[in-house]
């Protein structure tokens, strides 16, 4: 049975000689034809790069290249940046109080967790310093650390998971559970220190040194 | 090729896909909406996409604007995506979300731009060419009166919809093949434990079963390559759909990918035909003309009514943003650090606790057998045979030292058999195996595995052997 949606679309493929268009239409056919063209040939450009694994570094290609599920961790990072004031105090810089915005399975995480590039972990810092200095002009920061509380994603499971996953029938032991707390899984996690640096007394980093 | 482009088709199915994607960004520009002065403005800290200090002289680097007018064009991208919803003047609409979320989404790499914000910009700007407001929508209220019928969209943006869905299986299906650790299921193991992008508690769950695991990554890229092949047989075109629905419903239960799944999910109402939507809807009214006709425009009082809105919209916006523009210095609150922590943070840069070796191991197997691709030990790890191999795998976490790695066999009489090497820090498996074969050097028992790391005891596993 022809349908009515495949009998109007003869009647307009039949349309479509060009002779029953006016000049206004064909123009726009024409820039019709030349985005589909385009975008056809950009989305295959793209495909094929990436399947190459050669995707552009051009900004454009962020726009075309569909490379979801690139990596994983396999730890999780909290990062801070910790300040040693003249007085010897430490104040924790990053993340503050201006930082609300939170993301993650428990809504925990800030943007300096989530970029991963650490692109502007120092730039923040240093806006938080003068930030902090503007308002304690008495105890300066002196000294600054750019550190990462991080733990391997295996602490991550939920406790019943945990002893499920890593029960050992024959020992009878859960493993690396922290014996501290009766068998419950560890919520232990380590510190690294990314950067470290001097901080003069107008706020200026004196020169970035990247921790061992 | 022209009609596949060019046909005429009903504006129904692509208003379901207006109404979809309209929500779905909406959701997200509102969640955002309360943090608009941080992540976008220069009172704020944006974190461009396409830094300058990484793209010289780039183009794709927008300005900051200040905290109000920040406010204000959030406010409007908000109004906007409210009305691309409702399909109030849906062009315009579509246009002007299009323009801010590019915009404001270029500022912040971190919280906002992710590869489902470039598939909504790519939904924008196609739905924007359609007649995607000409049903279910305010504007085909409003020109009711006008014209007797509903007018057609041709088939091209929705064709490239299609494509754009097509193309984004695809990229996904080879990044996926490209990963050495896709296939042994290790990839969304650790995705899925990941506290950012991973699962709530079905996905955990999902990570502590390894064999559904690779099941799982190879059903996703059978599925991403399937879905491009099959969708366009007219027979398999809605169990493809179907598959697909089921596969990111999945997703969404399992991972923490923002509204990844939704958008997903809007978009494959490109592959919904007319005929679909009058089964699920019915069809009060065929969509088709009943005869040609001149095509009135919308009314200019629709077009004021809009910017009246809009306005309203915003100044409403810009008066009860919480954020306090331009207060942010003054509210900014640094916490002390208790002298523990900052005891722990200056340890760290001594060399590394005993007890940080236990982590480097993510999972340590035992079995009588090794997968092809020796990251697996499979079968019984507790229950071995006489003539049988013990099997232990151990899989590390990705940014281990070089490891002195040493598996030691204690037997049942207390005689241990060792097996040391060096362990490379780019090597993610650590194997050995024990041939149980001869009753004299492996007698019947019960037998422990220690494993250890530079000295450090990290596992040990025990199994049974009997004759």
């Amino acid at each position: 049975m022809v349908n009515e949606e495949q009998q109007t679309i003869c009647t307009f493929a039949a349309s479509l000689n060009g002779s029953n268009m006016s000049r206004f239409q064909r123009l726009r056919h024409f820039i019709a034809i030349l985005f589909i063209g385009s975008y056809l040939l950009l989305t295959g450009f793209f495909l094929v790069r990436h399947a190459l694994g050669d995707s552009l570094a051009h900004p454009i290609g962020y726009f075309w290249t569909w490379d979801m599920f690139p990596n994983y961790p396999t730890e999780s990072a909290r990062r801070w940046a910790v300040g040693e004031t003249a007085g010897g105090a430490y104040v924790q810089l990053l993340p503050n109080s201006a930082h609300r915005f939170r993301w993650g399975v428990h809504g925990d995480a800030t943007r300096f967790d989530i970029d991963r590039r650490q692109l502007f972990f120092r730039q923040a810092t240093l806006h938080a310093i003068k930030r902090h200095n503007a308002t304690a002009s008495d105890d300066p920061i002196r000294f600054v650390y750019l550190a990462e509380q991080y733990w391997p994603e295996k602490l991550n499971l939920p406790d019943e998971l945990y002893h499920g996953f890593y029960y050992d029938e024959v020992t009878k032991k859960v493993y690396w559970a922290s014996p501290a707390n009766a068998g419950e899984v560890s919520k232990r996690f380590y510190w690294r220190v990314l950067d470290e640096a001097d901080v003069e007394t107008d706020g200026r980093v004196i020169a970035w040194e990247p921790s061992p | 090729m022209k009609a596949f482009f060019f046909a005429p088709k009903s504006p129904r199915p692509l208003a379901l896909l207006r109404i979809a994607t309209g929500m779905v960004f909406l959701y997200d520009a509102v969640v955002r909406w309360p943090f608009a002065v941080e992540l976008y403005s220069t009172d704020g800290l944006p974190m461009p996409v396409f830094p300058s200090e990484l793209f010289p002289g780039t183009h794709f680097a927008p300005l900051p604007l200040s905290a109000f007018w920040t406010v204000a064009l959030h406010s409007l991208l908000v109004f906007a995506l409210v009305s691309v919803t409702i399909g109030w003047r849906t062009r315009t609409s579509l246009w002007v979300a299009f323009a801010i979320s590019l915009w404001l989404g270029l500022l912040d790499q971190a919280g906002t731009f992710k590869k489902y914000s470039v598939i909504g910009l790519h939904l924008m700007l196609l739905l924007s060419f359609t007649r995607c407001g000409g049903a279910w929508s305010v504007d085909a209220l409003l020109i009711r009166g006008h014209r007797q019928f509903t007018r057609l969209s041709f088939a091209w943006p929705r064709r490239l919809i299609q494509v754009l869905v097509i193309a984004v299986y695809l990229g996904g299906a080879m990044t996926k093949i490209r990963l050495p650790d896709f296939a042994n299921g290790d990839l969304l193991m650790f995705s899925l434990l990941d506290d950012q992008w991973g699962g709530g508690y079905l996905g955990h769950w999902l990570s502590t079963r390894p064999n559904l695991l690779i099941l799982a990554s190879i059903g996703t890229v059978l599925f991403e390559i399937a879905f491009p092949l099959l969708i366009w047989n007219p027979h398999l075109r809605r169990p493809m759909l179907v598959l697909a629905v089921a596969f990111h419903l999945m997703l969404a239960t399992t991972m923490h990918l923002g509204i990844f799944s939704f958008v997903m999910l809007a978009a494959l109402l490109a592959f919904v035909e007319e005929r679909d939507v009058n089964r699920l809807i019915g069809n009060g009214k065929s969509a088709f003309p009943k005869h040609a006709g001149s095509v009135g425009r919308t009314s200019a009082l629709s077009a004021v009514s809009w910017a009246l809105a809009a306005g309203l919209l915003i100044s409403a916006g810009v008066a009860l943003h919480n954020d306090g523009m331009g207060t942010q210095h003054s509210r900014t609150v640094f916490e002390p650090i208790d002298e523990e922590t900052s005891v722990d943070i200056l340890a760290s840069l001594t060399p590394a606790q005993e007890g940080r070796y236990d982590d480097y191991f993510h999972r340590v197997e035992l079995g009588n057998r090794l997968s092809s691709d020796g990251t697996r030990a499979l079968g019984s790890a507790s229950r071995f045979q006489r003539g049988m191999t013990v099997h232990a795998c151990a899989r590390l976490i990705q940014n281990h030292p070089p490891l002195q790695i040493e598996w030691t066999l204690i037997r049942p009489d207390g005689e241990k058999v060792q097996f040391a090497y060096q362990l490379a820090a780019s090597v993610s498996h650590a194997t050995v195996g024990f041939a149980l074969t001869e009753r004299d050097q492996t007698p019947a028992g019960e037998y422990r595995l220690i494993l250890r790391a530079d000295g450090y005891d990290v596992a040990t596993r025990g199994f049974i052997l009997r004759e």
